[in-house]
């Protein structure tokens, strides 16, 4: 028999079911509760299973990356993060294969994921006549950064030194800094342009911003020469 | 409105919904459903939230041991150790894994390989006399890896070449499950003279692996502590 309780070690409810049912995942609760209409124990599970999954890996990525910029230079971090993007690449990673509107709703997915909350508008996707936009809530994408500003142990480290791959700038957290590597420098070398292109915003208070351009054509100049690129539109690989 | 497809590239369910709703968190459809009593959509988007989730928490986790395996890969095998205790310093001491009683931990420790994104019948936890021993089959982190190539090719996430204390002495122990050892063992003995669990890791890495809860730090035999290069003192047991 599933028991929420609370737990005084988490402040908040934790399962204390019998030790023997412990391993019956909260999905299956959930599901059970669902086909049996008891209606209010199911959103309840929801609830807590929606914190049950909160690991947050994410920190962990980026202090791994701030070990390395820390004992061996943020150089190190580039070449960590383009080393991890080319196994996945040779892992046969799917994404580099999808369509435009693929992209956009696999990242969405990833968004919708990472920030793990509820709510109907944790970030939004409008269609302008050139580009797609991917706004993130400001409270939500730095979520990280502005839940930690009293917990200092948890501040995301960041970028000591401007570089190419942190947009030219300093202060941005290692992990976020694998988006300008990734979606943007690493495909401008291989194809000549950015498959995404991100504003990153410089105040907390505003949301990032991600931009899916329909034609690479229509991707300004600017998004280049801030990663120290070249907009060569002869290199092009459509 | 919300579409639910099948994608070919990724072989599962993604959402292909209209861009104005897209945005909306999984975890709201599935309330939505379940109060407006709509079963089939409830379930359809809870399978779904399980596999958005898994797949965040699967590539997440990969990239995490690929920073580590660089590390050791780039700059020395006795840096694995550095970088463990670097990440955990600030975030696993003084967890609510090391506080409570021995049954909180248990349901602290239970919930947080529960959200892993471990399916029934991958976790079991037995009370004994002296301890009760949660049994992984597979470890939904380090036993993942193990079984779905992540040790190989193109991945390469490393093992330890030779024995360390910090690989329970053993060569051919993937650097990320040194972590388990290093923060659960080792730097809890250093913290207060006994690991907050000890592991039975499997010989023929097969991603299945015993945790085991100790009721009271003294029954914990001496052989969990010699194995890690450490001696039992367990004087500073509940300071």
């Amino acid at each position: 028999m599933v028991k929420l309780e609370r737990s005084e070690v988490l402040g908040r409810v934790t399962r204390k079911d019998a030790v023997s049912e412990q391993g019956i995942t909260t999905w299956t609760l959930i599901k059970e509760a669902i086909r049996e209409k008891r209606k209010n124990e199911a959103i309840e599970l929801l609830s807590f299973l929606r914190k049950e999954c909160w690991i947050d890996q994410v920190a962990f990525i980026n202090k791994s990356l701030a070990y390395i910029a820390e004992n061996h230079g943020e150089q190190e971090v580039e070449k960590a993060l383009r080393w991890w993007r080319s196994v996945l690449q040779k892992a046969g990673d799917g994404i580099y294969s999808m369509s435009l509107e693929e992209l956009i709703q696999y990242q969405c997915e990833e968004i919708r994921a990472s920030l793990n909350l509820g709510g109907k508008d944790c970030f939004s996707v409008s269609e302008e006549t050139e580009r797609f936009v991917i706004s993130v809530d400001p409270t939500h994408i730095t979520r990280l950064s502005r839940a930690t500003r009293n917990e200092p142990a948890k501040v995301l480290d960041v970028t000591q030194a401007s570089h190419p791959w942190s947009w030219g700038r300093t202060g941005v957290p290692y992990y976020c800094a694998r988006c300008c590597l990734w979606w943007e420098i690493m495909p401008i070398e291989e194809r000549g342009y950015p498959i995404r292109v991100h504003e990153y915003p410089e105040n907390p208070d505003d949301p990032c911003r991600i931009l899916y351009y329909k034609e690479p054509e229509s991707i300004p100049r600017e998004y280049f020469s801030r990663v120290g690129k070249e907009r060569d539109p002869s290199r092009f690989k459509l | 409105m919300i579409r639910l497809k099948h994608s070919d590239i990724l072989g599962r369910k993604i959402r292909k919904d209209d861009w104005n709703d897209i945005g909306a968190s999984t975890w709201s459809l599935v309330e939505e459903a379940i109060l407006e009593d709509d079963e089939k959509q409830a379930l359809e988007l809870l399978d779904y939230l399980y596999e958005e989730g898994k797949a965040f928490h699967d590539f997440t986790s990969d990239m995490w041991a690929g920073c580590v395996t660089y590390v050791g890969s780039n700059f020395g095998e006795e840096e694995v150790e550095s970088i463990w205790r670097y990440i955990v310093s600030d975030t696993v001491l003084g967890s609510e894994a090391t506080r409570g009683d021995t049954l909180e931990r248990i349901y602290v420790g239970a919930e947080l390989w529960r959200g892993h994104y471990m399916k029934d019948g991958e976790f079991n936890l037995v009370e004994e006399e002296d301890r009760y021993v949660l049994t992984l089959d597979p470890c939904p982190t380090g036993g993942r890896m193990l079984i779905t190539g992540r040790l190989e090719a193109p991945y390469n996430l490393a093992k330890t070449s030779k024995p360390y204390p910090w690989s329970w002495n053993r060569a051919g122990i993937p650097w990320y499950c040194t972590h388990c050892t290093i923060c659960r063992c080792i730097m809890a003995i250093e913290s207060s003279g006994y690991p907050v669990r000890v592991h039975e890791y499997p010989e023929d890495l097969s991603g299945r692996c015993r945790l085991i809860y100790y009721k009271h730090p003294e029954s914990i035999p001496d052989k969990y502590f010699a194995e890690i290069g450490m001696s039992k003192h367990t004087s500073k047991a509940g300071a």
